[in-house]
């Protein structure tokens, strides 16, 4: 008797083994959204670099009290104009400031307009296009007119035109904030566009019928029903749009009109190359805020075409 | 037994750049607590068009409610603000759709979307919200209630979403579960198991049951009332058992010898000749006169009206007298 029972036993084991196996190849089939786009986000090289790099901006920017010792504001009228050595590694400008240090600073501005620009154009954009895409009819039309409207002010002229009126009111501490809000201001169009086509489709789907038939207010379908679904195409135009908006402010600033001194940025660090005498002598002045601006604006690009070809569930 | 829903005399047109659509026209029909209705009908008669009048989801423009009342708990729907609607969607009315794989929010999990109504409408904490909900997946026959309230629709089979449709739209006990096809897109094991779940759970609930449907089969299981529509117009309105035994619209019987048989000799299945009018074009008469073979000069000048020809058995053809299987 005893036997036998065990002879059941291992036979049981044996049936166990397998549909556990079949129960795991189940489970990893099902991939979530999340997991998928990690996956596919993986194979992609050329965009992993690009988040690297642009990772080792961040963090150099970030960390700049810990990777340098100067001040960025600091100026030793010992020491003006020094080429590289070893203590100033690019260098003094011409009021003695070491030149690292505001590079390494003048990042943390561009980046973080570049950053709240696009954090501007997503919240104006999403909600235009999630009004117009879910309401359609006279209330669509009134809001993509409105920013057909806005996408067609030419942006340099206007920017600039802003700029010169506001920007003298401020002082130079708080123009970085007007340069976020102008880039902002004007870069929302596309987004709200993308955002209307895409929610156009969604709302036509059932579970928007469903969510209306529970008595769920038109607001909160929009909000948490709607753009959540749209998140996807929203990360990836703004990837690529705080590359856009990083070139904006450089552009800006090195005209004069965006961030000015004694604030660093990368723009307005490249000012320096509008002098004949350095752009000649002096590579390491205009260099290197220039090989930054390339780098962020191609890593943050890099980054953002992996990120759409893993979202598009139909690219392989 | 009292009336729970009352719709009078409901008329809800579209208006198309081609002309007027009359989706549903002039339908009237009770809905007692407690019971179940079946409606039915081929696609495009107004089945859908009537459910969505209830709730008032009509998209507007271009549909639009042009006449009618719709009593539900003595409060004319019709005629009831905007906010008041939505506390009754979902709350005292639910809805189920036909396509359970595009009726979840892709996004969400699970729990999120049965515990959003119960947040909205019984104002429960979000813990509550949750133990709720659980409780409601558990009632609904799915096993591991509580992993399943974090997973995400894509992750779940066609049936137990529409297990979870059912249980979000009981989640606040509505008085009226509107079902829109809703085994339509399943196939027929699951089927049979979600009409007997929504039969188990009417009883359990006490909550009445509007069952659109275009399969007569279902309705025989579930309903205790039928309404047969035709063209955005009820032709025939009786009990289950009245109707399948002695159906006296033609329409109806051309439904009803539609439906293969298990006994008897193999014959080639009837079907009723023709397709649905052109809501734009109805023809001039009854509308169902085209199809009918009963038709007379009387049918195809003038519309007949829904009379009671026994008691609670209402038909609106004017031969429904000679008119049988």
């Amino acid at each position: 008797m005893e036997g036998g029972e065990q002879v059941t036993e291992k036979n049981l084991e044996i049936e166990k083994k397998p549909v556990n196996m079949n129960n795991n190849e189940a489970e990893q089939e099902i991939l979530s959204p999340w997991k998928m786009f990690v996956r596919k986000f993986k194979k992609n090289k050329v965009s992993i670099v690009g988040l690297i790099i642009l990772i080792i901006m961040i963090l150099s920017a970030l960390l700049a009290p810990i990777l340098t010792p100067y001040d960025p504001y600091e100026m030793d009228y010992s020491k003006i104009n020094e080429p590289p050595s070893k203590e100033h590694w690019l260098g003094t400008d011409e009021v003695g400031r070491d030149y690292l240090t505001r590079i390494l600073y003048g990042g943390r501005v561009s980046m973080k307009v570049g950053l709240f620009a696009v954090i501007i154009e997503i919240i104006i954009g999403a909600l235009i296009g999630g009004l117009a895409g879910y309401y359609g009819g006279w209330v669509d039309n009134i809001l993509m007119r409105f920013s057909e409207i806005v996408m067609s002010f030419p942006f340099l002229p206007l920017a600039i035109t802003i700029s010169a009126v506001i920007g003298t009111k401020v002082e130079p501490q708080r123009r970085m904030y007007i340069v976020m809000m102008i880039i902002g201001f004007l870069s929302w169009p596309g987004l709200a566009r993308m955002v209307r086509g895409q929610i156009l489709s969604l709302r036509e789907q059932e579970f928007v019928q469903a969510a209306r038939a529970l008595g769920i207010r038109d607001s909160k379908i929009i909000l948490r029903h709607l753009i959540p679904n749209t998140v996807g195409y929203i990360i990836v135009s703004a990837t690529l749009g705080m590359a856009g908006a990083i070139m904006s402010e450089s552009g800006l600033s090195f005209l004069g009109l965006g961030v000015t001194p004694p604030t660093p940025t990368w723009g307005n660090l490249i000012q320096n190359a509008r002098e004949v005498y350095i752009l000649r002598n002096r590579m390491w002045l205009w260099l290197p805020p220039g090989v930054c601006i390339f780098l962020a604006v191609m890593s943050i690009n890099l980054l953002g075409d992996g990120l759409r070809d893993a979202i598009d569930p139909k690219s392989k | 037994m009292d009336k729970l829903l009352e719709v009078k005399d409901l008329k809800t047109y579209f208006y198309t750049d081609d002309g007027i659509v009359k989706a549903v026209d002039g339908v009237n029909f009770s809905v007692e607590s407690g019971k179940t209705i079946g409606i039915v009908g081929e696609s495009g008669c107004g089945k859908s068009i009537t459910a969505m009048s209830i709730l008032r989801l009509i998209p507007d423009p271009p549909g639009k409610i042009v006449n009618g009342e719709i009593f539900f708990n003595g409060k004319d729907l019709t005629k009831v603000s905007d906010e008041e609607i939505r506390h009754i969607r979902g709350n005292d009315i639910s809805m189920i759709f036909q396509e359970p794989m595009t009726s979840l929010n892709p996004v969400f999990t699970v729990g999120d979307q049965i515990m959003e109504a119960l947040i909205l409408h019984q104002k429960l904490s979000e813990e509550e919200a949750r133990k709720k909900a659980i409780q409601m997946i558990k009632l609904v026959g799915i096993p591991r209630a509580d992993k399943i309230v974090d997973e995400y629709p894509h992750q779940l089979s066609g049936g137990m979403r529409q297990r979870v449709m059912i249980a979000m739209a009981l989640s606040c006990q509505p008085k009226l579960l509107i079902a829109d096809e809703p085994t339509t897109a399943l196939d027929v094991t699951i089927q049979a198991q979600i009409l007997e779940l929504m039969n188990e759970l009417k009883n359990k609930l006490n909550t009445s049951i509007m069952l659109i449907t275009h399969d007569l089969g279902v309705v025989a299981e579930m309903s205790d009332h039928v309404i047969v529509m035709y063209s955005g117009k009820v032709v025939e309105d009786a009990p289950v058992e009245e109707l399948f035994k002695n159906p006296r619209h033609p329409y109806t019987i051309g439904l009803m010898n539609s439906i293969p048989s298990l006994i008897g000799e193999g014959k080639r299945l009837e079907s009723i000749k023709g397709a649905v009018p052109n809501p734009l074009y109805l023809p001039k008469g009854c509308y169902f006169h085209p199809r009918c073979k009963f038709a007379t000069d009387e049918c195809r000048n003038g519309q007949p009206e829904l009379r009671e020809i026994a008691s609670g058995h209402k038909v609106s053809c004017f031969r429904a007298e000679e008119v049988g299987r």
